[in-house]
């Protein structure tokens, strides 16, 4: 049997040790001399905090109880650590450009430095962490009294005196300790090398004690392994050790979310693993090293739990099996191992839960109150830092004197798991708004303030009450028959949903109304500006840095406000230091800095990095004058990688544009240089068209003017040729006016109704003459009726008319024929006259050219012929302005000319 | 892990949590949940004990390569290394 009095003092030389430890490493940390404290294996051990007295005690006791559902509490850290990549560096990125403090300082600053955030943050985490405190003290307790009295049932009796339960002695040491090395100085940005260090060591003591009992179970009780499963295998209480009970995975998923929920939620352990994270990579390591501690510290739980059940009485407290195991067996130096390593345990969590919590409360519960006063924020108040430092141990003192409060009140009635579970479920509620403000950027402050409020009064209502009325504590009669007889509003049955675990029932809905109101809020309400600012901050922490922020906050300030401020805050020599460096950095020498927003924002920061976003803010706001956010620089950050991207989709845009462009222009200066040649071309032609008649008129009338004596019968042949060629000018030089009088649309066009027939026939009388001069047939095969077009008469006639002499002119066959038909009765139907005749046709090259003016048709036989080139030309450019078309049908065989009118309908006959 | 490069290895550090969460949770964690015993061990803490330690080698892996990335990266932006005192 051990006494009482060798175990204190064993306990105490342990905590000695680790006071030195502490001790000693904050002394060399200050030199810059304590490296060690700075690497990625000491970051992992400090994570480990997360392996409390409930893991060290509690996970046994879960284990046997429950089966192997205490694994979830390991998987869940395991899963998110995995996913380092994605959440916690996102997390450290942040807190080291914003000078995170603590999880309640992240939210708050994330939802525009707002203080009532971090106040009900703070108020959360304290209602949720206290039961927590208060069973480390009981894990603690209990395992001291039982070195004493290992089966005794109740291992805590409620009338002992205050001085003779062991809960107080531990909780006075444990608020001596945090208070010498959690509030030592007001740190750079609040890391603590000292604390580190001594639950890194911690951490190392847990898992080699909890090996020691483990490998002492399998070896030191049996014959190893096999012996041990073989014999476990025949005990049946052993069995749910081996499977899943029937319905085990509402529990199994509960457990698993709020385990992975804690790692990054709890108010340590944000402490460690962010702001106590001196550098990102050590994240890397930890990414698969914690995960490699917890999955040890799995496994050495279930060989103690196999042997507690099968080698001690059914009265036995699971939750002890660690220590009364070896007990039971007679060894006393491995029990005290085990009950130093509970101790270590539960130490390592209230130092570092109380530290984080004291933080948070002298930021954002006390400071904020005492800015209000006059004397706290006037120009001429004291030094701040040392009531700051004053109100951090306060703090700590206070914290765990409720946790003892709460210790002495619920006594032992819940074991050990469920408790911790209440809390994990609390620390939860920080989930949404935590994650949400660095992924999602629309969440606005209101949608997190309402979302954690209701989340938390859910969690409350469903989860704290129950298990206040599972002690008999209060609110019995509630959990009962619900709030005034409404079986509805049943804390553990909310709307009906009875036969749910409780816990499992809890966080369904504290967490579907905390992200329910989260998101809903937040899609209703809109960011202010500053946390637009914060927003855009913190959902892109790694596309910029924080240097591009700085100008967005207007305002000026005196050098000497803002120096005044810093000394109070931080103290006169980290004041001193900050000024200099930063007029170093800026060029400026030695002399004091400009008062630039740049200055007020680097001040704003460090002052944030020792009382949190919210109080710099309101510090900082009050000697700053005419201070407004530049609303351009929060857009112009909150659009720049949008901006960005939309830039480059526009300029991709443009180019196609302009390769679009590029090709038309191209394609038109191809036109326009095929044109030029033809305007050369015609111009050429014109002017040779135009002199051959000049020439022989010109000569003709030399000939009258120089010969006088010439006879009357030969001058009147040459007045007669000269008379001949003028007209052959003329009409020429009338057809290019006509063509291009029509081209440029001066020309005005009398459309009327007339009867297609009717011209037709007229063009045809007008023929007759001219081709029985060529010995050509003319053939007219037209309708009967009318068929009525709206159309210029004359026009109209003029092409029938030049289609048909072409026809006639150029028709070399022996027996020359053209055929002129007319069709196209049927209303709707078009009208249509072709033109055709029995010639050699035209040659296939010379089809495309057919309509262009003086184009290669006009070769040397038309000229021969007296045809100006320009004929149809000017046809076709008269049918396109009577709305038809003229088409040369090549496949006809022979040569056709179609002309096509719309026939006007008779509903329409009006003109 | 010369496949492991750039784009790959960062969606792997996403696909690999979500991996475990999914073999993790039920139905998966229920496939080997039987009687029966693997070198006088129950096959259930085989299964679940045996992919939690391939996740944390495929996690160790990974990160070895994802912190030399970073470092590449930083380097070239001419930063100073992320962890480093401002």
């Amino acid at each position: 049997m051990l006494s009482s009095g060798f175990v204190v003092l064993v306990a105490g030389l342990y905590l000695g040790g680790l006071f030195l430890l502490a001790f000693v490493t904050e002394r060399r940390a200050r030199r810059g001399a304590a490296r060690f404290v700075n690497s990625p294996v000491v970051y992992t051990l400090s994570l480990a905090v997360y392996c409390t007295s409930w893991t060290f005690f509690g996970a046994v006791g879960s284990a046997a109880r429950n089966g192997l559902e205490y694994l979830t509490i390991y998987l869940g850290p395991t899963i998110v650590l995995m996913g380092w990549w994605l959440l916690l560096r996102k997390l450290v990125r942040i807190s080291k450009a914003q000078r995170i403090t603590s999880i309640a300082d992240f939210i708050s600053a994330r939802y525009g430095k707002s203080a009532s955030i971090s106040a009900l943050v703070t108020i959360m985490a304290l209602v949720g962490i206290t039961p927590y405190i208060a069973l480390q003290l009981k894990a603690v307790a209990a395992g001291f009294d039982a070195l004493g009295a290992p089966f005794d049932v109740p291992v805590l009796s409620p009338e002992r005196g205050l001085f003779a339960d062991t809960g107080f002695w531990v909780a006075v040491c444990m608020a001596a300790f945090v208070v010498m090395f959690g509030t030592r100085n007001l740190g750079a940005d609040e890391r603590h090398p000292g604390i580190v260090a001594a639950i890194a060591f911690e951490s190392i003591v847990k898992l080699l004690s909890l090996g020691a009992i483990a490998v002492f179970c399998v070896w030191g009780l049996g014959d190893g392994l096999q012996d041990m499963f073989t014999r476990a295998a025949q005990n049946p209480r052993v069995e749910p050790l081996f499977g899943f009970a029937e319905g085990f995975e509402g529990r199994w998923v509960t457990t698993l979310f709020l385990a992975g929920a804690a790692i990054i939620c709890l108010p340590r352990q944000f402490q460690v693993a962010v702001v106590e994270n001196a550098d990102e990579r050590h994240l890397a390591t930890a990414s698969w090293l914690f995960p490699l501690y917890l999955l040890l510290i799995s496994i050495f739980v279930i060989p103690i739990a196999i042997a507690g059940l099968t080698v001690l009485p059914a009265t036995a407290n699971p939750d002890l099996f660690v220590l009364t195991v070896p007990l039971s067996e007679g060894h006393e130096t491995l029990a005290l191992l085990a009950f130093i390593g509970g101790l270590s345990a539960a130490t390592s969590m209230v130092i570092v839960a109380s530290i984080a919590l004291s933080i948070m409360i002298s930021n954002h519960l006390v400071t904020p109150l005492l800015l209000r006063i006059p004397s706290f924020s006037g120009p001429r108040a004291g030094d701040f830092s040392t009531t700051l430092l004053t109100i951090r141990r306060c703090s700590i003192v206070a914290i765990l004197t409720l946790g003892f409060v709460y210790y002495r009140v619920t006594a032992s009635t819940n074991p050990l798991a469920s408790i911790g579970l209440i809390s994990f479920a609390g620390a939860a509620q920080f989930l949404p708004a935590l994650v949400g403000g660095i992924f999602w950027q629309r969440a606005t402050h209101k949608g997190a303030l309402t979302g954690l409020f209701a989340g938390f009064l859910v969690w409350a209502y469903t989860l704290l009450v129950p298990s206040f009325a599972d002690a008999g504590w209060a609110f019995t009669g509630m959990v009962a028959q619900g709030p005034w007889g409404i079986a509805l509003l049943k804390p553990d049955a909310l709307l009906g949903f009875a036969g749910w675990d409780p816990l499992v029932h809890g966080v369904f809905w504290s967490m579907t109304v905390n992200l329910t109101v989260y998101i809903v809020v937040s899609l209703l309400s809109e960011q202010a500006p500053l946390e637009s600012l914060q927003s855009a901050l913190f959902v892109n922490a790694f596309q910029r840095g924080e240097r591009q922020v700085d100008g967005v906050l207007t305002g000026s300030a005196r050098t000497e406000d803002l120096f005044r401020l810093t000394q109070r805050i931080l103290g006169p020599e980290r004041a001193f230091r900050i000024f200099r460096d930063y007029a170093r950095e800026h060029g400026d020498g030695e002399e004091p800095p400009e008062p630039n927003p740049t200055l007020i924002a680097h001040v704003e920061r460090q002052l944030a990095s020792s009382v949190g976003a919210a109080s710099a803010r309101t510090l900082v706001s009050r000697i700053v004058k005419g201070e407004s956010i530049s609303l351009d620089a929060v857009i112009e950050i909150l659009d720049e990688t949008q901006q960005a991207i939309r830039t480059s989709r526009e300029l991709e845009r443009k180019s196609r544009e302009l390769a679009k462009t590029a090709e038309e222009l191209r394609q038109a200066n191809d036109k326009l240089t095929q044109l030029d040649h033809m305007k050369d071309d015609f111009l050429s032609r014109v002017s040779h068209e135009l002199r051959t008649p000049m020439t022989s008129i010109r000569s003709f009338s030399e000939i009258l003017a120089d010969r006088p004596d010439l006879d009357p019968a030969e001058s009147s042949r040459f007045l007669s040729i000269i008379h001949h060629e003028s007209e052959r000018l003329t009409r020429l030089l009338d057809e290019i006016l006509d063509l291009s009088s029509m081209e440029s649309g001066q020309e005005t066009w009398s459309i009327v109704p007339v009867d297609a027939t009717q011209v037709v026939r007229e063009a045809l009388d007008t023929m007759r003459g001219l081709a029985a001069a060529h010995g050509v047939l003319l053939d007219g095969t037209l309708l009967e009726g009318s068929a009525p077009v709206m159309a210029d008469a004359d026009r109209l006639k003029q092409v029938i008319v030049n289609l048909v002499s072409n026809a006639i002119k150029y028709n070399d066959a022996a027996e020359p024929r053209v055929w002129v038909e007319l069709r196209g009765e049927q209303p709707g139907e078009l009208v249509t006259i072709a033109v055709r005749d029995n010639g050699r046709g035209i040659p296939a090259e010379a089809r495309e050219a057919l309509f262009a003016k003086f184009s290669r048709g006009w070769n040397d036989r038309s000229r021969a012929r007296g045809g100006s080139g320009l004929g149809l030309a000017i046809s076709r450019q008269i049918m396109q302005q009577l709305g038809g078309s003229l088409e040369f049908d090549a496949e006809a065989g022979e040569t056709t000319f179609v002309v096509q009118l719309p026939r006007r309908s008779s509903e329409a006959s009006a003109p | 892990m010369k496949l492991l490069s750039g784009r790959r290895a960062r969606d792997a550090a996403i696909v690999l949590p979500l991996g475990a969460v999914l073999l993790f949770l039920p139905p998966y964690v229920r496939l080997f949940d039987q009687q029966g015993f693997l070198f006088s061990l129950p096959l259930l803490h085989i299964y679940i004990f045996a992919l939690w330690l391939v996740g944390i080698v495929l996690t160790g892996l990974l990160a070895r390569r994802l912190a030399r990335e970073a470092d590449a990266e930083s380097a070239a932006a001419g930063d100073r290394p992320p962890g480093a005192e401002r």
